[in-house]
């Protein structure tokens, strides 16, 4: 859907090509600060992460503030529970974690007597059948670059939602133009090849494309994130918090997802061709 | 049930008021514009050393009855010379008038120009009239006349955004608007985004705003009606009218078909930025398509003394096409067939039938070869009629009939798309409405307006039909077939009006109105969007209701020279919709099960000071209002400021006649900022810096204040041929408003976040020139 959104967009960002900005001064006055957790369990023996904070003041310099001495755990539903270890003030993790596709999975985090418990499910991962590169010539607020078509295959008999990360060298590409998200609703069981026009890259960057298998809270999460994170011009009119998988009024989510990764050098791909 | 058969009893009462037996006679016919035939809505007779007047309704016609006798009547309409007649009522009499447009030229000899009490004197609140005419030299923005940013200007109407279409009316929402071309609903009202309205002005004969007392005649929107006639077509003459603008041009041409029986008029009107665009060096911006056109037409007929046949049509569309990859394109048609006749003298008919359509799509040729949609189609049928019983009634009743198609959306998928084709489950409904009211003079000095309407909507299939569980599980699909009544739901509308005239040069008014909406427009945009969905009331949406209560005083000054009004209301919303959070509004075929509903009120006190004749007119307004929302799901369930809630309002506009060749106009607006929800908390997730927020439109946008000037240059003006300049500055003093404000990680420290306020339009010159030739 983002895709299509992106169009209206479009049409507005010729408009505002003439408008004008300037930085002021708004008094945001500080609320209750509330926990926020991140939390990511993949399929692929990756350590479990957890980063647990909380909110700060809005015009503070430090966005959030790390929470210690949280009680983290992690198990399959219904299973025995696996405590984290505290590695850095706000961040827990379990090493070598062996966790397996078509479950449930439970995160639960303790801090100062509040239980926030989110669930997730380990979808089965979705293969990235090829990778293809076409040129965009840009328009309005959009860069003009190579964007990447990542193909998938997907699964007819099961809703599937994906999300997409780009690395560029090795280093993740900042998502401040927006996350890319699909649902297959609009596609189920097709081949499709699946591509974001705010994510354009040059000729000479090595990308690695991560496609992640998430389930449907997962993607809700990161819809409704995109809503007041992407750009500007294209936020809600009543910005509000995203819908997190957590109870107790924590921000944040928990996603367990499976994911393929595929790297490619774009000259390579340009000249192969 | 009780309550109707008592108005019902009550209405007989009154009727038996004004039948005590003195021979009487009724005068009708038809009062029009005596160089082009184009009939005058709401003229106004005046029985001189009486208290009988009359006023002609939207065909032109008027009937009264009256004692027999001699009377004189001036015959009074705003821009019109008076017409003083002598008439010996001793039989029926039908007298149809022409009136003469006052000269330019004879502008400034006021005594021609006399203006009639009309706003004291009738039981209309909150109603405003206005013609291009009247408007023409009002600054705008890139030149553009339009009559919705001029109503904009009034007390009571809030633009959606700068420089918007959409408008608040009142602290309703902008789908509770019911704006009407020729009677046929206008689902969206906006071109490019919501710029420009789609109502060239051009092709516009007068605008009704009523955001007060609104008669049993109109319904279905919950806060006000925008009713706009369009030109008939002069009955004399051909003649070419045009304009050539910065952004678009118009032209248009009317004339007699057979003179005095039947005429005719088109107005088109196109942008032609992608014209400029062609010559672009840049590849992309030249194979980038992006213009509005829109087309008017319409046709009458005489077909005898008492028939007349109109037949009239709208055609808009906006396109934007970036290379070959995406295209999206939407617009509205609608066609409007009335037949007027006069049954006797007193009794007035016009039947309609009416077709609306509006659409949005969307295709993504590039790489996927697909093409998406939604659309709402309208079929009406409408029967009014008018019983001008006698000198204290006249009676309204009527009946109309709407066939709603609703298309939330649809994906059509060409043969080796990568997308699937899907089709969200099409809604039709029957709206049907049954109204009667009565306008009585119940003394000299009062006059009382009361009418009820029977309003109802049925949910019919072909279609399924669900139902949820108190979480919004789906638990059960019904299906219908055709015609089969899924659910009805709807009821009765009092409404009611009263004016007391204090002296012939103030009065007191109050009025009550009762309403049910049951097409809901979903958005999550601050302004018009063309890709909002309509839905309509069903098992799962009620329909919207709205109680206004209004109170004025109303008070003329130097001979109805200026006129003055305060005016205050208290608005009632049930059942207001919004939708949770993240919730897919389009391809959703359960989209009720997302939504969320809750209730509004709204209140406000609005003075208005308005000069109509004379070297200056203008308006000087100012509204003092507030609007409220509560939902149990949002905001924790405690109330909120409505995104358009603003606490103060204040428009000038003034027009100068300098001299016979130049006029001279200004726009000064000042508004406080309207409610908006800002983050009060951040926290980082994922890497990025997001807001964290507790309160729904719990701050405000900064203060607003533009100042627009305007010069017209008549370089000539005869009975035949008229051309003229007008230069016009948009935010003469480039005061930067805020359009939208956002937050952004500083560049240097990252963890600070700062606040960038977009402003849109800063100092925006235009120019324009318009021509008349016959």
């Amino acid at each position: 859907m983002a895709r299509f959104k992106n169009i209206i967009i479009l049409t507005i960002g010729c408009f505002l090509l003439n408008s004008c900005e300037k930085i002021i001064e708004l008094d945001l006055e500080g609320s209750n600060s509330v926990v926020v957790i991140e939390a990511n369990l993949t399929n692929n023996k990756m350590p479990v992460t957890v980063f647990v904070s909380k909110t700060s003041s809005f015009s503070g310099s430090k966005a959030g503030t790390p929470v210690s001495g949280a009680k983290v755990s992690v198990k399959v539903e219904n299973g025995n529970l696996k405590y984290l270890t505290e590695v850095e003030p706000g961040v827990y993790r379990l090493e070598k974690v062996i966790a397996q596709t078509g479950y449930w999975y439970v995160i639960d985090v303790v801090s100062e007597g509040v239980t926030y418990s989110a669930r997730s499910f380990l979808n089965r991962p979705v293969p990235i059948i090829d990778l293809t590169f076409s040129y965009f010539d840009g328009f309005g607020f959009l860069e003009s670059g190579y964007m990447a078509n990542c193909f998938v295959r997907d699964p007819a008999e099961t809703e599937n939602y994906y999300r997409i990360k780009y690395y560029v060298d090795g280093k993740p590409v900042s998502e401040q133009n927006g996350i890319t998200l699909f649902s297959d609703e609009l596609f189920n069981g097709n081949e499709i090849g699946l591509s974001h026009q705010s994510f354009v890259f040059s000729e000479t960057d090595t990308l690695t494309v991560e496609l992640q298998s998430i389930d449907w809270a997962a993607f809700n999460y990161f819809s409704t994130l995109e809503d007041i994170s992407g750009p500007s011009w294209q936020q809600n009119a009543a910005p509000t918090n995203p819908n997190s998988n957590f109870n107790n009024g924590a921000l944040g989510y928990f996603s367990a997802y499976s994911y393929e990764r595929r790297t490619v050098v774009i000259k390579d791909f340009l000249k192969s061709k | 049930m009780i309550a109707c058969r008592n108005i019902y009893v009550l209405s007989l009462i009154l009727l038996c008021f004004g039948a005590f037996s003195q021979q009487k006679y009724t005068l009708s016919g038809t009062i029009s514009d005596a160089s082009d035939g184009e009939n005058l809505a709401a003229a106004v007779l005046l029985f001189q050393n009486s208290s009988f007047s009359a006023i002609s309704n939207s065909y032109g016609f008027y009937s009264i009855t009256i004692p027999e006798g001699e009377y004189t009547v001036s015959v009074k309409y705003l821009g019109y010379q008076d017409q003083l007649i002598q008439t010996r009522l001793h039989s029926n009499q039908v007298l149809n008038l022409k009136l003469n447009a006052v000269s330019y030229q004879l502008q400034h000899v006021e005594v021609y120009v006399d203006r009639s009490n009309q706003n004291i004197s009738s039981v209309d609140m909150g109603n405003v009239k206005i013609s291009p005419r009247q408007i023409e030299s009002i600054p705008v923005l890139f030149g553009e006349r339009d009559l919705i940013k001029t109503l904009q200007l009034l007390p009571g109407i809030k633009a959606a955004a700068e420089g918007n279409s959409g408008f608040y009316v009142r602290g309703g929402g902008i789908d509770q608007n019911l704006i009407l071309l020729d009677e046929a609903p206008v689902y969206n009202a906006s071109h490019l985004l919501g710029f420009f309205s789609v109502f060239n002005s051009e092709a516009i004969r007068d605008v009704n705003m009523m955001k007060g007392s609104i008669p049993a005649e109109y319904g279905g929107r919950a806060s006000s009606v925008l009713d706009i006639r369009m030109k008939e077509g002069n009955m004399s003459d051909y003649q070419t009218t045009g304009s050539i603008g910065l952004i678009s041009s118009n032209l248009s041409f009317e004339g007699p078909v057979k003179k005095d029986v039947s005429s005719f008029m088109v107005s088109a009107r196109r942008t032609y930025a992608d014209l400029f665009l062609k010559i672009a060096p840049d590849k992309n911006l030249r194979n980038t398509q992006m213009y509005f056109y829109d087309l008017n037409m319409k046709v009458n007929y005489k077909l005898s003394n008492n028939s007349r046949l109109y037949i009239s049509g709208y055609l808009g569309r906006d396109k934007f096409r970036l290379q070959d990859q995406i295209g999206y394109e939407w617009g509205s048609k609608t066609a409007t067939a009335r037949l007027n006749h006069t049954f006797s003298e007193k009794l007035f008919s016009n039947s309609s039938f009416i077709f609306s359509n509006y659409f949005y799509q969307l295709d993504n040729s590039g790489n996927s070869d697909v093409l998406l949609g939604s659309r709402i189609q309208d079929f009406n049928l409408k029967q009014d009629f008018t019983w001008y019983l006698n000198s204290n009634n006249t009676l309204k009743f009527g009946a109309n009939l709407i066939d709603h198609k609703i298309v939330p959306g649809e994906i059509k998928a060409k043969p080796g798309s990568l997308y699937n084709s899907l089709a969200v489950r099409p809604r039709n409904a029957i709206e049907s409405a049954f109204y009667v009211s009565n306008l009585q003079n119940i003394l000299p000095q009062l006059k009382l307006y009361y009418g009820l309407r029977l309003a109802l909507f049925t949910n019919v299939g072909p279609g399924d039909f669900y139902r949820f569980d108190s979480k919004g599980n789906l638990i059960q699909t019904i299906s219908y077939e055709h015609f089969k009544i899924a659910k009805s739901q709807g009821g009765l509308e009092p409404r009611l009006a009263l004016n007391y005239q204090l002296s012939n040069k103030d009065a007191l008014k109050a009025s009550f109105n009762h309403i049910y909406q049951f097409i809901h427009l979903l958005s999550n945009s601050t302004s018009t969007n063309p890709n909002d969905v309509w839905l309509p009331s069903s098992e799962n949406v009620k329909p919207q209701i709205a109680d206004q209560w209004s109170l004025g005083y109303f008070r003329n000054s130097k001979e109805n020279k200026y006129e003055g009004s305060i005016e205050t209301y208290y608005k009632n919303l049930q059942n207001q919709i919004e939708y949770e959070n993240g919730a897919d509004l389009i391809f959703n075929s359960t989209v009720e099960s997302e939504l969320v509903f809750g209730r509004g009120w709204a209140y406000g006190t609005e003075f208005l000071f308005r000069k109509n004749i004379g070297k200056l007119t203008g308006w000087v307004g100012y509204t003092w209002s507030k609007t409220m929302r509560q939902f149990d799901q949002i905001n924790n369930g405690k109330a909120f400021p409505a995104r358009q809630d603003r606490r103060h309002d204040f428009s000038v506009v003034g027009m100068y006649d300098i001299g016979r060749k130049l006029k001279f106009s200004v726009v000064w607006v000042f508004n406080t900022g309207n409610a908006v929800t800002f983050p009060n908390g951040k926290y980082e997730i994922d890497g990025q810096i997001v807001g964290y927020y507790t309160e729904r439109n719990g701050y405000r946008m900064p203060d607003y204040h533009r100042l627009d000037l305007g010069l017209t240059w008549i370089r000539k003006q005869t009975a035949k041929d008229e051309s003229s300049w007008n230069f016009s500055v948009y935010n003469a003093y480039g005061r930067e408003n805020a359009y939208y404000i956002s937050f952004r990680q500083n560049e240097i420290n990252p963890e600070l976040t700062e606040a960038v306020q977009i402003s849109l339009f800063k100092l925006i010159p235009s120019v324009s020139y318009k021509f008349k030739f016959m």
